[in-house]
């Protein structure tokens, strides 16, 4: 069962490989927000203060770094399922001996391997040249970090799984879908940690499964935040969570699909 | 003077050979490695206006090349284009003024609109004045009969209504010329003889020169007064299509039913190509014994209850062409 | 050519109110992250929040100007792809001034109308003084920015006429550009300032101008005319970008699609 899964994922992640200038010029950019993202949280300290437990230096690394991790942990953009829907294409999945929402997820975590190789690693090597970023200083944290990265972007890709199978109900859902982008883009810590909100906010977001895709990763790199084991075990709880909102949703839709037809 | 004239007209390409592999592409990026084509070798000829001209030869014969050049879309490699006094690449938006376009598979009206709003869109486009398009589309709406549909969106027309509503397009500004590619394409019989009928009409009224591309031979008998034929970049065939029809002889096929069959001898010139019961069928070349001769022997001998003549299949021609071609 | 796209929208009301909805939401979280980060520093290199806001409305509208030209310059490999460019080539017409018009969408006006808005309450909170001189200095940033905007988008499709995948460098420029003008340039490496200085001038017709509106010391050493330069600035960058959208034209037409 597992190895249909995997063969999806390797499958999606050799398309990837495929689309090759695409992405040079994809990592250009990136970079160049990477440089800018850095350049402000250098600008805003002013002296040796720390701020939501960030220093001056902590506080470019978490810039530096959610730049090299924000292709791995999608927050915007289309993972397709919304058009596979509309197509029908859902239809087709439905009839073979595999859950479409497991299915989609091997493919979005092809997809993001890929992007860990073309993206996450040179930007990281950037960013240790530059700098901006050290490597870890506690090796057992390595293996923990990148459990908790596979988390954050299982977290992320269910949610936008989530919103796309609204695709079931509505037609046209670009700006639910623009709302939703909107949301997770703010309350994930990508553009601003979530340590710089006000208090109010920082107490919100904790409820909420965003934060659980880039903050927490990075606060585990970093070595910030509470234990590193109490985050991981909610984000693992949200990952729980997500998944099974997934499942349910998608069979709510795939009833509606056989019901009223495509 | 022809209206259109082209003078050894050359167009090479280039060709990039990308064998597969990471290391080959890498290097296709730096080496351009690739080889010239002659999609159009030394072509020539004059087209008057008022002609209608069938443009014919297999795919990647560089029809679509010439074409291309003659709408100034491409730039030669060598040689002379001259369309209307001027050449088209080098005053594109003068030549455009002047000719219409339709692509078979490709619209030129905008998809979510009904036709009559590209029409104006195409009017200020063409930069005619609102006065002179009102009265043109009321003019093309009656001809080409677009009342039914002409105010609903073109994504919900039939492939038939879209054609008519394309050639209505490529008429708004009255170009002298009108190039057609594979118009019928795909369309069903009816469909067919409509178009082919207001195609005719455009040609003999208004004098439009229209140069068509196809693989429809029906289009060609009932269209074309010449016809151009082109294969590997070059022309292998320019004549009036009765000379078309001629060039492997004047073969017509005389269809006879006997009441009751004797056997008689055929004259000379004549084969029997098959027999059902009563019904023969004759070949025979019109240049050696004309059918009144032959219809006349064969009275002389049999009585017959029906007759009737095939004159020469266009296609078979074209065909025969091609493998001459081919095998030379 | 307007109207015709207005009516052709029009017909997908309900959905495109949710659309707007979910722009003006969007928004307001630009809004509010920076406004978070005002709550915790109090300033970015000496800029305050309302100066901030005013950069964030300045870059947004300008570009969603831009786009409302420019855009379908993106999807210019697609348009060469399925043939279409030549039946833009057949039209008696340039083919900027075709394809230009067709990027015309009602939604970016939500996009062009949060950032007035937000121009508009940095310019209350600010106190800034309607003077002839003032508003120079403004439009000398928005125009400016637009065509150079628009200039990157020109060139973003050029290169479409060489390379079959499109060119998301000019991506880069565009909306990363964008991202860097909504802070002072005084924040960026020194690499990065001659960059968008010289060679994309979005720096160049943003910082000056707003520097002296806001009466900023430091102006990196240039004498303070240099504000007014700037429109002949973007305007000679467009040109540059012009020409290579032309030479783009002439290579299209040598070597087909």
């Amino acid at each position: 069962m597992l190895s249909i899964y995997l063969a999806f994922l390797e499958v999606s992640f050799k398309r990837q490989i495929t689309y090759r200038i695409a992405n040079w010029a994809g990592l250009f950019t990136n970079a160049f927000f990477l440089f800018f993202k850095v350049a402000l949280f250098e600008a805003i300290y002013v002296g040796n203060e720390v701020v939501g437990g960030l220093n001056s230096t902590s506080a470019m690394a978490y810039a530096g770094l959610a730049q090299v991790l924000v292709m791995v942990i999608p927050q915007w953009g289309n993972i397709g399922v919304g058009e596979e829907i509309r197509s029908g294409q859902v239809a087709i999945d439905m009839c073979r001996p595999v859950n479409y929402y497991f299915l989609t997820m091997s493919k979005r975590l092809g997809i993001s391997l890929y992007y860990v190789l073309m993206r996450a690693m040179p930007l990281a090597a950037l960013g240790i040249f530059v700098g901006i970023l050290i490597p870890f200083k506690n090796l057992a944290h390595i293996p923990l970090f990148i459990i908790s990265v596979v988390m954050g972007s299982w977290i992320a890709n269910s949610y936008h799984f989530l919103v796309e199978t609204s695709a079931f109900w509505i037609e046209n859902a670009r700006g639910l879908k623009t709302l939703s982008t909107g949301i997770i883009y703010f309350l994930s810590g990508i553009i601003l940690p979530i340590n710089f909100f006000p208090v109010w906010a920082q107490n919100i977001s904790r409820f909420l499964p965003f934060e659980y895709t880039i903050n927490v990763p990075i606060q585990i790199y970093l070595g910030t935040g509470s234990n590193i084991f109490e985050l991981m075990f909610f984000q693992l709880i949200w990952c729980l969570v997500m998944s099974a909102q997934c499942i349910w949703v998608l069979s709510k839709g795939e009833n509606q699909l056989t019901v009223h037809g495509g | 003077m022809p209206l259109i004239r082209v003078e050894n007209l050359k167009k090479e390409f280039r060709v990039h050979k990308t064998s597969g592999g990471m290391m080959n592409s890498v290097k296709g990026l730096f080496f351009s490695r690739g080889e010239v084509v002659n999609a159009v070798d030394d072509i020539s000829f004059g087209i008057e206006k008022g002609e209608f001209v069938g443009y014919l030869g297999p795919n990647g014969a560089g029809k679509s090349t010439s074409i291309k050049m003659l709408t100034g879309i491409l730039v030669p490699t060598s040689g002379d284009i001259v369309v209307g006094g001027i050449t088209p690449y080098r005053d594109r938006k003068l030549n455009s003024k002047n000719i219409g376009v339709v692509f078979g598979q490709r619209t030129q009206l905008w998809w979510d609109l009904p036709p009559i709003d590209s029409y104006k869109l195409l009017g200020k486009i063409y930069r005619r004045p609102s006065k002179e398009i009102q009265l043109k589309i009321e003019f093309l709406t009656e001809l080409l009969e677009l009342q039914e549909f002409i105010k609903s969106p073109v994504r919900k027309l039939s492939l038939g209504q879209k054609m008519r509503c394309e050639l209505a397009a490529a008429l708004l500004h009255s170009p002298e010329i009108l190039y057609l590619d594979e118009p019928t394409i795909g369309l069903d019989v009816v469909a067919k003889d409509s178009i082919r009928a207001f195609l005719t009409r455009l040609n003999e009224t208004e004098k439009t020169t229209i140069i068509l591309t196809t693989h429809d031979m029906g289009d060609v008998e009932k269209l074309c007064k010449r016809v151009i034929v082109i294969d590997s970049g070059k022309i292998i065939h320019d004549s009036s299509i009765e000379r078309l029809r001629n060039r492997f002889g004047n073969h017509r096929v005389l269809e006879v039913e006997y009441d009751e069959f004797s056997e008689f001898s055929l004259p000379e010139n004549v084969t029997t190509v098959k027999n059902i019961g009563n019904r023969f069928f004759y070949q025979f070349d019109s240049d050696k014994i004309k059918a009144p001769e032959l219809i006349k022997r064969i009275l002389e001998h049999n009585s017959i209850s029906d007759l009737s003549l095939v004159d020469v299949d266009i296609e078979e021609v074209i065909r025969k062409i091609y493998h001459e071609k081919r095998t030379v | 050519m307007i109207e015709a796209k207005i009516k052709g929208k029009m017909s997908y009301q309900k959905s495109y109110i949710l659309e707007l909805l979910g722009y003006f939401v969007v928004t307001g979280i630009d809004f509010a992250a920076i406004y978070f980060l005002f709550e915790s520093f109090p300033a970015v290199k000496g800029w305050s929040l309302w100066e901030i806001v005013y950069l964030y409305g300045l870059g947004s509208s300008a570009l969603a100007i831009a786009q409302l030209s420019g855009e379908v310059l993106e999807d210019m490999s697609l348009i060469i792809r399925n043939g279409e460019f030549d039946q833009v080539l057949i039209k008696p017409i340039s083919p900027l001034l075709f394809l230009m018009p067709q990027s015309f969408r009602l939604d970016r006006f939500a996009r062009l109308a949060q950032g007035v808005l937000a121009s508009g309450f940095s310019f209350y909170y600010l106190n800034i003084i309607f003077s002839w001189t003032n508003v120079a200095l403004f439009l000398c940033s928005f125009f400016s920015l637009i065509i150079i905007f628009i200039s990157l988008f020109l060139a973003n499709a050029a290169t479409s006429f060489w390379t079959i995948q499109s060119s998301e460098v000019f991506n880069a420029f565009t909306y990363g550009g964008v991202e860097m003008s909504k802070f002072p340039l005084t924040i960026y490496k020194r690499w990065m300032q001659v960059l968008f200085l010289f060679f994309i001038p979005i720096g160049f017709v943003i910082f000056f101008p707003t520097s002296i509106l806001f009466e900023k010391e430091n102006l990196l050493n240039f004498p303070k005319f240099s504000a007014f330069l700037s429109p002949f600035i973007a305007i000679a960058f467009f040109g540059v970008i012009w020409v290579y959208w032309r030479v783009g034209i002439r290579h299209y037409q040598s070597t087909g699609s």
